[in-house]
């Protein structure tokens, strides 16, 4: 309960500050909403939607690669030259979740050439699935031309993704959303531990939000239970489940307990390599 | 009379699918901004639909220490007014307003991992008429 008012605290006057300013502020204005009252009557009326919101490949570098003293290399990504031998939409959707997020990645690090590499297989393998919307065209020749800072390109990837997620949305291809999502999360873990091997300090920090992510979990399940009728998709969703075991059992312990060290914690990177690895192998076949 | 049941048929399946294409580009153009500006940027979810009045969604979350949040509530011109409740995995109420007019800005940077149920709700306005709108909920992200 402590924890909940210490978060009041911080939540609710950002809110109203982050109301009221920044850059955009003539085009906030236009659409700010002023406050009528203080209770909405909700429960009383229909739930139209229930959204399991998952956090997306920008989003899982940024909170699991991007550590000061942490360096990049390219080692860690998903080779670019085995793309080709994916060949289920099972497989691509997956394979497109680890390049969104090997993209982010070396875009997160400003490392703008192998960014557009990653970039140009995303967009053919989003074509091989039939996702042919255009990308972001000025933003991309800014990419090119490496005449782009990481917040534009960044915004390009997210866009990016955004209009691939959106297009397997509208054309009811949900089952290749939970694959997408969960191929973007996984790597994003497998890069968290990649790095964490780099240095005892940064494997601390990141121990830490990698057992953050049991809460991202639950949410995949969720997202998944509804295409489990889906060969690919009871699949991973059987293997998240044995992954989640890990989990569970890394947060039974105290995060003050130099929890990098703990048998659980090595047990659970051993099971997110096998996972990642598993699917990406099963095109090899 | 074949050709018109054909014609009836396809009305009835594309016309959801023009009403989302109509929400999408909705909050492409009018929530997108809101979020990606003061060094966020858009979580890459387009989570948007047509609600009606007395209509509620409900998006579950999770937000992470060490990460700032923005979150957009938005809705185009037929909707008046806005319902938000949060509530954390505990259901504590951490937000309940109802606000006027078309979109609300929630900047969050939380102090502990939180797995979040965030509802936007379109309340009765009371008039004859029912009134019908896209509505989105979009999620950026900085650290």
């Amino acid at each position: 309960m402590k924890g909940l008012y210490k978060l009041l605290f911080i939540v609710l006057p950002v809110a109203l500050i982050g109301a009221c300013t920044g850059e955009n502020s003539q085009t906030k204005e236009a659409y700010l909403l002023q406050e009528a009252a203080d209770s909405a009557q909700f429960g009383i009326g229909k739930v139209k939607k229930v959204i399991y919101s998952f956090p997306s490949p920008h989003e899982v570098t940024l909170l699991l690669t991007e550590q000061a003293g942490a360096k990049f290399s390219e080692s860690f990504l998903f080779p670019l030259n085995r793309i080709d031998a994916y060949i289920t939409s099972g497989d691509k959707a997956f394979l497109l979740g680890v390049l969104s997020t090997d993209m982010n990645f070396a875009g997160l690090y400003k490392q703008n050439q192998t960014s557009l590499n990653y970039l140009d297989a995303v967009v053919r393998i989003s074509d091989n699935l039939g996702v042919n919307e255009p990308i972001a065209d000025s933003l991309l020749r800014k990419l090119e031309k490496g005449m782009i800072n990481k917040e534009d390109m960044l915004k390009l990837f997210s866009e990016n993704y955004m209009t691939l997620e959106n297009f397997l949305k509208e054309n009811e291809r949900g089952e290749q959303v939970a694959i997408l999502l969960a191929g973007g999360w996984i790597e994003g873990l497998y890069l968290a531990i990649k790095i964490a091997e780099q240095s005892d300090t940064v494997n601390e920090k990141l121990a830490e939000r990698i057992a953050g992510q049991s809460i991202s979990m639950n949410s995949l399940l969720s997202y998944c239970e509804d295409y489990r009728n889906t060969p690919y998709v009871n699949k991973m969703h059987g293997d998240l489940v044995k992954l989640n075991e890990k989990f569970i059992e890394l947060n039974k312990i105290s995060s003050d307990d130099n929890l990098h060290k703990t048998s659980a914690y090595n047990e659970l990177t051993k099971a997110i390599e096998k996972f990642r690895n598993s699917f990406l192998e099963i095109s090899q076949n | 009379m074949r050709n018109h049941f054909r014609i009836l048929l396809a009305l009835i399946f594309l016309f959801p699918m023009g009403i989302y294409a109509q929400c999408t580009d909705f909050a492409k153009e009018k929530g997108l901004p809101l979020v990606n500006s003061d060094g966020y940027v858009s979580d890459g979810h387009l989570n948007t639909l047509t609600m009606s009045e007395g209509e509620e969604i409900n998006m579950h979350r999770p937000l992470y220490k060490g990460l700032s949040y923005r979150i957009v509530f938005i809705a185009d011109e037929n909707i008046q007014t806005i319902g938000i409740l949060v509530k954390d995995s505990e259901k504590r109420r951490i937000m309940n307003k109802v606000y006027k007019g078309k979109a609300v800005i929630w900047d969050v940077t939380p102090s502990e991992n939180l797995e979040l149920t965030i509802g936007m709700l379109i309340p009765y306005a009371g008039l004859e008429e029912m009134k019908q709108g896209c509505v989105a909920m979009l999620v950026g992200v900085r650290n």
